[in-house]
């Protein structure tokens, strides 16, 4: 799963950096030796399904039966997965967890990663997160009474 | 396949038609799958006559394009085929175009005692009386006239189509000339005519009608050959004779009467295309006869009046009696809802922001829902013609826009559990409905979808 989630958020590792990717794969910082990418990829695909849901079973409201309906409901999803990948990365730099060993002093030195990688982290996560809701959207749309021609 | 064979004689035949025609059309349960109607009318240029035509013809063209055959369409919209045995509906009279009552009797050519016995049973006025509208109130002109039909190659047709188990029943007001005098005579043939086709079967059919007493009046004209005010006398004496020869002497199995005496006056026309009476509420009430006649059975003859709960000016669902309500109250309130849908919300069903529309390609181009839009605009018309009327039929609110459960006159909406309201509520439940919809073909599923919608909708919003 990790293997398969960092290899989706890899498509994006020139956008948010090699550094960051390393990081996130849990191979550059001791104190953080897990891959970051499940916690991160199961989140956005839980948060985009759940959106797809919400707006076809749960608001399911006729007049909301159209492109722009459904992309009302995209662009919120790809805010909040916006908003939670980006938080999610900015929490371990705030808590100095993207540090790396230093061979020659063995002390611990900052990784080259600043809040506009981490920024563009989000943006990545955002631009899965539309994937999934696209993709999560043509399945579940099918039994939805009032929305199940959303997008089209 | 029973039929019921309907006569509608005159003007006011033509008007209660047009009422049945919007009673079938919103799923009214007649006891027949097929009505036949048969209009009997000289002036086959009255309004009141190409109007009902028209409106059958409608019905017809969207019937067409339905299938009832197996029991899988629940709809019960436009359910009932309205078959046409004769060119508009229409039984043809001869002999009554720019000819006067004297040149049809070729009075000229009769023997000076006929003549004379002529001049006893008609007045001069009656005698150059034109009858290219009608008998203009005259009965004992229709009675001449009409003594025709029995011979007519129209009336064979009729007689040829009756088979064993099918009914005739016969609509005319007392207090004109038509329908006066063609309703004793049509009876008469039916019961005892030989030298029709089947007429065994005929002679011995389960036969009703109904007889319009004064409900309307006309205003005076001097250049008018009818005068309202003698509509009291013509009845009195025109009950009288169907007392001993209609009534009692068992030719009919049931017979209903109608007729109030709040009464509008309308414009004197004598006939042609000026006479285009508004519906009435009496019309719609003999439509209901004709409805309680074909899911009823007789034993000998039954003389039937109706009543309504409270005389009031304006009469609503609230003022009927159960089995009345019964009958007519889910129909007409979810064929209105349907056609206040298709017709002030017609651009939102038509878009495909409309769930429901993935089954419908084409649909909204075609043909059949053209008629259906036509049809409603004359359902409209005929509600608010019959609203307008006196006395008033005040079933609806017609001016209910976007608040659709507020159609029903005296009925409010029950407050139900859903996040939805109106319209959006109505369309909720037609995306919903389209799923158990069983019939095939997208006609039939569009019909289906709001029946079954609407119903729901009654259901849980305007049922009491």
């Amino acid at each position: 799963m990790g293997n398969f989630f960092g290899s989706i958020y890899c498509w994006f590792e020139d956008f948010f950096g090699l550094e960051l990717a390393d990081y996130m794969w849990g191979v550059s910082s001791p104190l953080s030796p897990n891959n970051s990418f499940i916690g991160i990829g199961l989140a956005m695909l839980g948060i985009s399904l759940a959106m797809v849901l919400v707006y076809y079973y749960i608001i399911n409201h006729p007049r909301l039966n159209n492109w722009w309906g459904w992309l009302i409901f995209l662009g919120i999803n790809a805010l909040v997965n916006f908003v939670v990948g980006w938080q999610w990365v900015l929490k371990d730099y705030y808590e100095n967890k993207m540090v790396t060993n230093d061979p020659s002093t063995n002390m611990q030195i900052p990784l080259n990663i600043g809040e506009s990688e981490i920024l563009c982290f989000g943006v990545s996560n955002m631009i899965l997160s539309i994937f999934a809701f696209v993709i999560f959207s043509f399945i579940f749309k099918w039994w939805s009474t009032n929305c199940s021609r959303a997008p089209f | 396949m029973s039929k019921l064979f309907i006569f509608g004689i005159g003007g006011t035949g033509s008007r209660v038609l047009r009422s049945l025609t919007m009673m079938l059309a919103s799923g009214v349960k007649v006891g027949f799958d097929e009505v036949v109607p048969i209009i009997i009318d000289p002036d086959t240029s009255n309004a009141d006559l190409t109007r009902t035509v028209s409106l059958l013809n409608k019905y017809s063209a969207i019937r067409s394009k339905l299938q009832f055959s197996s029991d899988e369409n629940e709809s019960r919209f436009f359910r009932t085929k309205i078959k046409q045995i004769l060119p508009n509906y229409t039984l043809q009279i001869n002999d009554t175009d720019d000819k006067t009552f004297q040149q049809f009797i070729d009075y000229a050519s009769m023997t000076k005692a006929n003549q004379a016995l002529t001049k006893m049973l008609f007045s001069d006025k009656n005698l150059q009386s034109s009858m290219e509208v009608g008998f203009k109130g005259n009965p004992n002109i229709g009675s001449v006239v009409l003594n025709q039909i029995a011979h007519s190659v129209d009336f064979g047709t009729f007689a040829s189509e009756f088979i064993d188990g099918d009914r005739i029943f016969i609509i005319s007001s007392i207090f004109g000339g038509t329908g006066a005098s063609g309703f004793p005579l049509l009876l008469k043939t039916l019961r005892t005519g030989n030298n029709f086709p089947n007429y065994n079967i005929i002679n011995h059919a389960t036969i009703g009608a109904i007889t319009m007493l004064p409900y309307f009046k006309l205003k005076p004209d001097d250049n008018s050959e009818i005068d309202s005010s003698t509509f009291i006398s013509k009845t009195k004496s025109a009950l009288a004779y169907y007392e001993s020869n209609i009534s009692k002497n068992g030719s009919i199995d049931a017979l209903y009467y109608l007729a109030d005496d709040v009464a509008k006056s309308y414009e004197n026309h004598e006939g042609g295309s000026a006479q285009q009476n508004d519906a009435h509420l009496i019309e719609f009430l003999g439509a209901t006869a004709i409805v309680d006649f074909s899911n009823s059975t007789y034993m000998g003859t039954s003389n039937m009046e109706l009543g309504i709960k409270d005389i009031v000016s304006a009469v609503s669902f609230n003022s009927f009696y159960q089995k009345m309500r019964s009958m007519l109250y889910n129909p007409m309130v979810q064929f209105t809802m349907m056609s206040n849908a298709l017709t002030y919300k017609v651009d939102y069903y038509k878009s495909s922001t409309f769930a429901a529309n993935g089954n419908f390609k084409d649909l909204y181009s075609s043909l059949f829902f053209n008629d259906l839009t036509d049809f409603f605009h004359k359902y409209h018309e005929w509600l608010k013609e019959m609203q307008e009327n006196t006395r008033s039929l005040h079933l609806f609110n017609l001016s209910c826009g976007n608040k659709p459960f507020e159609l029903v006159e005296g009925v409010k909406p029950k407050r139900i559990l859903n996040r939805l309201s109106d319209y959006n509520l109505v369309t909720d439940r037609l995306n919903s409905a389209v799923r158990k919809c069983k019939s095939n073909g997208k006609e039939n599923k569009f019909l289906e979808m709001f029946y079954l919608g609407t119903q729901r909708l009654v259901t849980d919003k305007l049922s009491n």
